[in-house]
């Protein structure tokens, strides 16, 4: 049974390269997608996903007050935080918040993938 | 991975993005935080996905231009300069997208993007502004791991190892990793979930301040932590897993107090100090221009580290001539003290921020401003006591100094609590005076008065007093904080007081240059304050009329500035000087780079006379020569 994510990022570029890279590995399957940290905590809440990819700047609610909100509802939840460079500061800060990993862009699927894997493992 | 099935997916995303960066960027006026927080995500969003294509000029000017909105974001003033340069960054990224369309690639745009990152560059003042900004990022992360410190959370933290024997796990972290202490914090919550008293030294917050890509747990020892470190040698960005049964405690050493704290060293061995520093460049690049390209390939190696070696010599001289505000803040206190006995006005001055650290030199510029403006607030500013009894304050008036640092501006604040300015007199005092007729003055806002009181001589004072001499004088406050590069801002209101802030941009003697040329052999500089755009000349055209060059910038011709005009071809560019009496345009061959430097005067004579400021030691070794483009104007002609 793949792993269900649901990714959420506020270009549909980035959500189009995600699914890509989750979906061409077999291991993963997409369940839903959110362009905003608002409508990432709605899906969550109605699909259960195994894993969330979360980009952190995102108009409405960012991934990082988003992170909060899931981790508040349901404790458990994995998410990974996609940064760009230079965002060290907000990466930690998210960890701090419960996130358990994260990604940077560009993305190298190979990476992705390693990173995502791990933390279903873990 | 086939990127080519997502470029229609790119262009249509991201042309959206340039169209939305392009409406809403701020042509003047007040910037308000929440658009540039759009603003921002959309340069943000734009890097990101132009990264991920593979399309590294995009990214690289989506990345600068999103660092300068992020200033904007935190509260930085939008200098006109820096809108300029941000809507020319757009201009660029618009072309960029073209570019992607046509040949699926913006290679080609190199040049235009250089030239607006160059530009980005200069507009702003502080040096990190074009990267990943060190100051306040570092703030943020030592803040963040601050965050993650505290009970409950040890591991990320470093409180005293438990006694008794401790195994050290070394893990190294992959040098491509770009976010090693976030990467280590990972780590750091997996170990915590295994062994919930191990210890990262060095902790959390050093890794981040130093980068350090490598750290060691501490844990106790047990049959388990083959497995640990094995797990740990699975995840990702993990280069290397060295496991320590040993036990030896760690050495710490340098607790002891050192018999001298510090020094006392004379300005004047400082100032010897940092031009030694600066020979000892200058003869470093005067060798290497001596050696053949064989023997200077063979010691590339020795002169580049030599190089580097003095720079930091340099730097290091630089941050010693660093003083705290607290000498300047003494002497004031002395002035209040004197004129407060002299005047029979009781006043007292609260300084704060006076920790802050400036260049002597600074610091010695400012003296005489500030000094006006205590001296205005006694003599004018503050009532007497019987009047400030009758308005139901203090008998003692207050002043206050407050110094703090806004990105890499330095803002001095002045505050009284008298009697405010009078702007309704201010008005009169224009009429009476034939600057505005009646029904002009009427129209002028509270601003524009009080910005009348720094034009020359204008005083609104009927008399002369010996304590702040003839008139208000606030022109020379003005003046004094506009050759330093900054500008004298003033609030008022009658009845409650007055404060005047002086913001100086760069809060040491580091300026910041374009660099630029005519041919490849000398460099040249020009104050980035002083240059409101740069056209490439590829896209803005010479157009003769009459006798003169004019630039043609959209709508707008801009006169040529007819100096050193040796012929710039169409890779060249037109440095816009920014003048009252109208803009100028002055054409050079190639920009380099923009660039903090130290100005030094060649020395008094030539100063008094010439367009030259001096010479300024660039990063690379190389000397530039520093024109001020404000006197190359005024003598346009001569």
């Amino acid at each position: 049974m793949p792993h269900k994510v649901l990714v959420v990022d506020d270009a549909m570029f980035m959500r189009a390269m995600i699914r890509d890279i989750l979906v061409n590995s077999g291991a993963y399957e997409v369940v839903g997608e959110a362009a905003n940290g608002q409508e990432a905590v709605e899906q969550y809440k109605s699909l259960s996903p195994d894993l969330v990819t979360m980009d952190i700047v995102m108009p409405q609610m960012d991934g990082i007050e988003a992170t909060r909100e899931i981790l508040k509802q349901s404790p458990k939840a994995r998410v990974v935080m996609c940064s760009a460079l230079g965002q060290e500061a907000l990466v930690i800060e998210s960890i701090a918040a419960g996130a358990k990993d994260f990604i940077v862009k560009p993305f190298s699927a190979e990476k992705v993938l390693k990173v995502l894997d791990s933390v279903v493992a873990g | 991975m086939d990127l080519s099935k997502y470029l229609e997916l790119y262009l249509s995303e991201g042309r959206e993005h340039v169209s939305l960066l392009r409406r809403g960027l701020p042509l003047e006026g007040p910037v308000s935080v929440d658009a540039v927080t759009d603003l921002f995500r959309h340069a943000h969003s734009l890097k990101g996905m132009a990264a991920s294509m593979g399309f590294e000029l995009t990214s690289r000017l989506s990345h600068d231009l999103e660092a300068l909105l992020d200033h904007w974001r935190k509260g930085a003033e939008a200098t006109p300069l820096q809108r300029a340069a941000a809507l020319d960054a757009v201009d660029v990224l618009d072309a960029c997208m073209d570019a992607v369309e046509r040949q699926s690639s913006d290679g080609a745009m190199a040049p235009r993007v250089e030239a607006s990152v160059a530009g980005l560059g200069a507009a702003s003042a502080s040096p990190e502004a074009g990267l990943p900004s060190a100051g306040p990022t570092g703030t943020e992360a030592s803040k963040a791991a601050a965050t993650v410190e505290g009970p409950g959370r040890p591991v990320t933290g470093s409180p005293p190892p438990a006694p008794g024997p401790r195994a050290r796990i070394k893990v190294s972290i992959d040098p491509s990793c770009p976010l090693p202490a976030a990467r280590f914090m990972v780590m750091a919550e997996r170990v915590k979930a295994e062994e919930p008293s191990a210890v990262l030294e060095p902790d959390l917050q050093h890794i981040v301040k130093e980068g350090l890509r490598s750290a060691v747990f501490l844990v106790p020892p047990g049959p388990l932590l083959k497995d640990l470190a094995l797990s740990l040698r699975s995840l990702p960005d993990v280069a290397d897993v060295d496991l320590e049964q040993a036990s030896a405690p760690p050495l710490r050493s340098g607790t002891e107090g050192t018999l001298v704290q510090s020094m006392r060293v004379s300005p004047e061995d400082l100032d010897a100090l940092r031009e030694q520093a600066s020979d000892l460049l200058y003869h470093l690049n005067q060798f290497e221009a001596a050696l053949g390209p064989e023997e200077k390939r063979r010691h590339h190696f020795w002169l580049e580290s030599e190089r580097v070696h003095l720079n930091r010599l340099f730097d290091r001289v630089l941050s010693m001539r660093l003083v705290s505000f607290e000498v300047l803040a003494e002497r004031l206190g002395r002035t209040t003290r004197e004129l407060s006995s002299r005047l029979g006005k009781a006043a007292s001055l609260t300084v704060s921020g006076a920790e802050e650290r400036v260049d002597r030199g600074l610091l010695e510029r400012l003296l005489d401003p500030l000094n006006h403006l205590v001296r205005n607030a006694m003599d004018h500013g503050l009532e007497g006591p019987e009047e400030r009894r009758r308005e139901g304050k203090t008998e003692s008036g207050r002043l206050t100094l407050d110094i703090r640092r806004e990105s890499e501006a330095l803002l001095i604040s002045f505050a009284d609590d008298g009697r405010g300015i009078d702007v309704e007199a201010i008005r009169q005092a224009a009429v009476d005076r034939g600057l505005f007729a009646p029904h002009e003055a009427a129209l002028l806002d509270h601003s524009k008065l009080l910005d009348l009181l720094t034009a020359p001589a204008f005083s609104t004072r009927k008399e002369v007093t010996d304590v702040s001499g003839r008139g208000v004088g606030l022109d020379v406050v003005r003046s004094a904080v506009e050759s330093l590069g900054g500008h004298l801002e003033m609030a008022s209101e009658k009845g409650r007081g007055s404060r005047f802030t002086l913001v100086i941009p760069s809060a040491t003697t580091l300026t910041r240059v374009l660099v630029f040329g005519w041919d490849d052999e000398v460099r040249y500089g020009i104050p980035a304050s002083q240059i409101q755009h740069i056209y490439p000349l590829s896209s803005a055209p010479l157009v003769w009329s009459g006798t003169r060059r004019f630039l043609q910038a959209g709508e707008e011709l801009l006169p040529v500035l007819e100096w050193r005009a040796g012929p710039v071809g169409r890779d060249g560019a037109g440095l816009r000087l920014v003048h009252p009496q109208g803009d100028r345009v002055l054409l050079v061959s190639r920009v380099y780079q923009g660039e903090r430097v130290v100005i030094m005067p060649w020395g008094a004579p030539l100063e008094m006379v010439s367009e030259w400021m001096g010479g300024a030691l660039l990063a690379t070794g190389e000397i530039a020569y520093v024109l001020d483009g404000r006197v190359l104007i005024r003598r346009e002609g001569d």
